[in-house]
């Protein structure tokens, strides 16, 4: 029965040429507009950092001086501590795991200086960094907290910075150079580039952004280097600095701690917020107490991680798919109607309803297959256009596995879908009227 | 014939007429909205730009490490690109048209209270330098200038107004008349202050961030007679021979580098580009995006009209035989074909009503997630007038072809 169905579906497909053609290719515009605009968001919201994300928050308490009346406050979601709140949350250690963390960019040489990579991005941090974010280590090992403690001039670099400065990729036991300070270095870590860069946004571009050597936060402080951005400071603080910072007067560290579950979370969250009042009991915070906990993607989200061009071209592009579904309806629904003699014929004959309806909806199954194939080229070739874009995050547009998959769901749904209203108005024909006209 | 009985036929097959008001609907929504954005995207792209053509290029990035720069190096700096052959002028500036990495912006005010958001231009003497033209007033004169630079001379405020020059597009949109010369401009967040006063008008010049200039403020430009003495990050804009530019271009990092090289912060490349190319980059996104809006509102028309022939060819030849009865008691062919007008006209009005709400409901969702303007009024008819246009236009095949059909036809099968 359901082959007989199919080879009806077929055979009525190809019946009227010119429809059928317009319907896949209506269906293929569609799809193809709409699976495009989704590859583009689905990529760009992938999660940084699988399995782990989940359960990483960015703590934050308001340090910031209060407003006077002619300021204004910055428009960006506040995250930055200066070093006394970012080491109290972190020695407070109410977390499973939390590290400061501040972006740093310097040229990174060997010992003698006779190689030298220019403007690497880095990430001074305390130690729980790296069993935190799930950093793989290669060769080595990590610092210690002792070693925090110590200010120790110690370095994790990356392998390919490695493999660049000592033409081998196991440079534990090797000294890098930054701003003319040695560092010791104590472990070259494997790949770890999460994309989006979630943990440092501030800097530049928030898409294949890869850190490539890790230092002591008060190590970096002692060689006399600093953030790359100065960080939010007090309005003492009348010129902004790139690569060093007033320690005392700006906030520049962000502290991202591990909460594995829904109590560890609130328990946090109370805990910020004593410390913010206990801070403002004590009059080093001026403004009413204020403490966030952001998890990963809610952090995204607030700081337009994702274009909003990205998501208007996802609605845009969903509307038009809707006008395809609806304008292929009615095409369907006018090649069904047409033969509605012949339905009355079958209907008499002693065809359920039933039958009539797989059988058109069959063939709007088929449509919407063959609109899905034809997608498929069109796609590749709307991200082909966009890739072409090169604003920074196109080059990442590239269909995968699940995409492809969607895709061909997202045709046979559809096809199925907009078959449904045609197959049931064909399915309730009165074989009787149309006999007798025919 | 009357609009009744169009309805009450329309009424006995309701599947057709209401899949048709249904994508009429969706397309009238689609359409407003991606018109909108494409008017929103179009207009800051034609506004003239007001720079000297082929002359001008902005030095940006020259970023200072761990420090700001002296009023010794700036002024070094300066001097060496001016002697560069070629140069014209040579002067450090906060802020280049369309590239500035670092942004001054302010609230300003006209006389009657008018607000707008302002991006503000410091540096010494930018007329001559961006080649701006002046229409009204003065350029700035030595005794206009004073010592700024980035978080430089703050709290310190000028005992008279301060001179400043602002772009005629501004004038207009603040004082009545345009006639700014003379008048106060107030920064709203400085109440204090002496405040500003115009002594210049130039015919055009661009905001330095095109992202916040949709809707006709793309060029809400003012100029501060600022002579930089210390800043972290600094630009230049340099103006010189038309020919010699590309020389130029290619000499001033070298220039740059020989001046402050130990400063300068490792791994960022100091930005040296002709205007022409700054322009080209910031707009080869926004035509990206016309290039799309422009094509969906194309792909968007010609689906709907081939949907509305195809619903239409099926449903004339639906009823041939009431066409041929109707011809055989009477009707003559452009009753025939001012019946299947009319009736479109009715399903596409219908549909454009609905997709009126529906392209106004979309806006509203759209300005509550993305940073979106209200959709004007102005362009709701313009979509209905358009799909109305395009409902007659595309049922005039199908119409037509019903108007030919023979009054034999309804003896033949009764």
């Amino acid at each position: 029965m359901l082959a007989y169905n199919f080879a009806l579906s077929w055979h009525g497909l190809r019946r009227h040429p010119r429809t059928t053609l317009l319907v896949v290719l209506t269906m293929a515009l569609g799809l193809a507009s709409a699976l495009t605009t989704l590859t583009l968001l689905h990529v760009l919201s992938a999660d940084p950092l699988p399995g782990i994300s989940q359960h990483l928050y960015l703590a934050w308490v308001d340090s910031r001086q209060a407003l006077r009346a002619d300021e204004s406050d910055d428009p960006g979601v506040p995250s930055a501590l200066t070093l006394v709140d970012a080491r109290a949350l972190v020695a407070a250690h109410r977390a499973t795991r939390q590290a400061m963390m501040s972006e740093f960019l310097q040229n990174v040489g060997n010992e003698d200086g006779s190689r030298s990579q220019g403007g690497q991005m880095g990430l001074a941090a305390s130690s729980e960094l790296f069993p935190m974010f799930g950093i793989p280590l290669s060769y080595g090992r990590y610092w210690t907290m002792q070693e925090d403690d110590a200010h120790a001039p110690v370095a994790v670099i990356a392998a390919g910075l490695s493999e660049k400065l000592f033409g081998t990729a196991n440079g534990v036991g090797r000294t890098v150079k930054m701003n003319g300070k040695p560092f010791r270095v104590i472990g070259v870590s494997g790949t770890w580039a999460p994309n989006p860069h979630f943990h440092q946004l501030r800097v530049g571009n928030v898409f294949n952004v890869v850190d490539s050597v890790f230092v002591p936060v008060g190590a970096l402080l002692d060689a006399g280097m600093g953030p790359f951005m100065g960080g939010d400071c007090d309005r003492e603080v009348k010129t902004v600095t790139f690569g060093k910072v007033d320690v005392q007067r700006c906030r520049w560290l962000t502290v991202w701690t591990q909460l594995d579950t829904a109590e560890q979370v609130a328990g946090y969250r109370r805990f910020l917020r004593d410390y913010a009042g206990q801070q403002k009991a004590a009059g080093r915070f001026e403004r009413a107490p204020r403490a966030e906990l952001y998890g990963v993607p809610a952090w995204l989200e607030l700081n337009h991680v994702v274009p909003d061009n990205v998501r208007l071209n996802v609605w845009l592009a969903g509307g038009f798919l809707l006008l395809c579904l609806v304008n292929v309806a009615g095409l369907l629904a006018a090649r069904f109607l047409r033969r509605s003699t012949e339905i009355g014929v079958r209907r008499a004959l002693g065809a359920p309803r039933r039958a009539i309806f797989a059988q058109c909806l069959g063939e709007a199954g088929l449509a919407g297959l063959a609109g899905g194939m034809l997608a498929l080229p069109l796609t590749l070739f709307g991200l082909w256009i966009v890739r072409r874009q090169n604003l920074g995050y196109t080059e990442l547009a590239r269909l995968d596995p699940a995409m492809f998959a969607a895709l061909f769901a997202l045709a046979l749904g559809a096809g199925v879908l907009v078959g449904v209203l045609p197959a049931w108005r064909a399915c309730r024909v009165e074989p009787g009227l149309q006999v007798k006209s025919a | 014939m009357s609009v009744r009985h169009i309805v009450s036929s329309l009424r006995r097959n309701r599947l057709m007429p209401l899949l048709l008001v249904a994508q009429v609907a969706i397309a009238c929504a689609i359409l407003c909205n991606a018109l909108f954005l494409l008017y929103q995207r179009v207009g800051p792209m034609l506004v003239p730009d007001g720079i000297a053509p082929g002359e001008v290029i902005g030095v940006d990035q020259i970023i200072a490490s761990g420090r700001s720069w002296s009023r010794a190096e700036i002024e070094r700096t300066t001097q060496a690109l001016r002697a560069i052959p070629g140069v014209k002028f040579a002067t450090p500036v906060m802020g280049i048209p369309l590239a500035s990495s670092m942004q001054i912006t302010g609230l300003v005010a006209g006389p009657d209270g008018t607000k707008t958001d302002v991006d503000v231009y410091m540096g010494d003497d930018m007329v001559d330098a961006l080649g701006l033209q002046l229409v009204a007033g003065r350029n700035f004169t030595e005794a206009d200038y004073e010592d700024g630079g980035m978080g430089i001379g703050d709290g310190k405020q000028r005992a008279a107004p301060t001179p400043v020059i602002i772009t005629r597009a501004l004038a207009d949109r603040l004082y009545a008349h345009g006639q700014a010369l003379g008048r106060p401009l107030t920064r709203v967040n400085d109440k204090d202050g002496p405040g500003e006063v115009v002594v210049g008008v130039v015919r055009h010049l661009l905001r330095y961030k095109m992202d916040a200039a949709a809707d006709g403020r793309a060029e809400n430009s003012v100029l501060v007679p600022t002579r930089i003495t210390g800043s972290p990050l600094l630009s230049y804009a340099v103006r010189t021979d038309a020919r010699a530019r590309g020389r130029v271009i290619k000499a001033i990092p070298g220039v740059v580098k020989a001046q402050l090289g130990a400063g300068l912060m490792p791994g960022i490349d100091i930005q040296v580009r002709g205007y022409e190319d700054i322009r080209d980059g910031v707009f080869s996104s926004w035509r990206a995006a016309v290039w799309l809006l422009a094509t969906v509102c194309v792909v968007v028309v010609i689906v709907t009209a081939v949907g509305i022939m195809g619903l239409t060819g099926y449903w004339v030849q639906q009823r041939t035989r009431q066409i041929g009865i109707r011809r055989a008691l009477g009707a003559r062919r452009r009753d025939i074909l001012a019946y299947f007008l009319a009736e479109n006209f009715l399903i596409v009005g219908a549909g454009v009503a609905f997709g009126m709400v529906l392209a106004y409901a979309i806006n509203l969702f759209l300005m509550r997630h993305y940073e979106l303007e209200r959709l004007p009024c102005s362009s709701l008819p313009v979509g209905a007038l358009a799909l109305w246009v395009l409902g007659q236009l595309a049922v005039l095949g199908p119409a037509r072809r019903a108007a030919a059909v023979p009054p034999v036809v309804a003896t033949r099968s009764v």
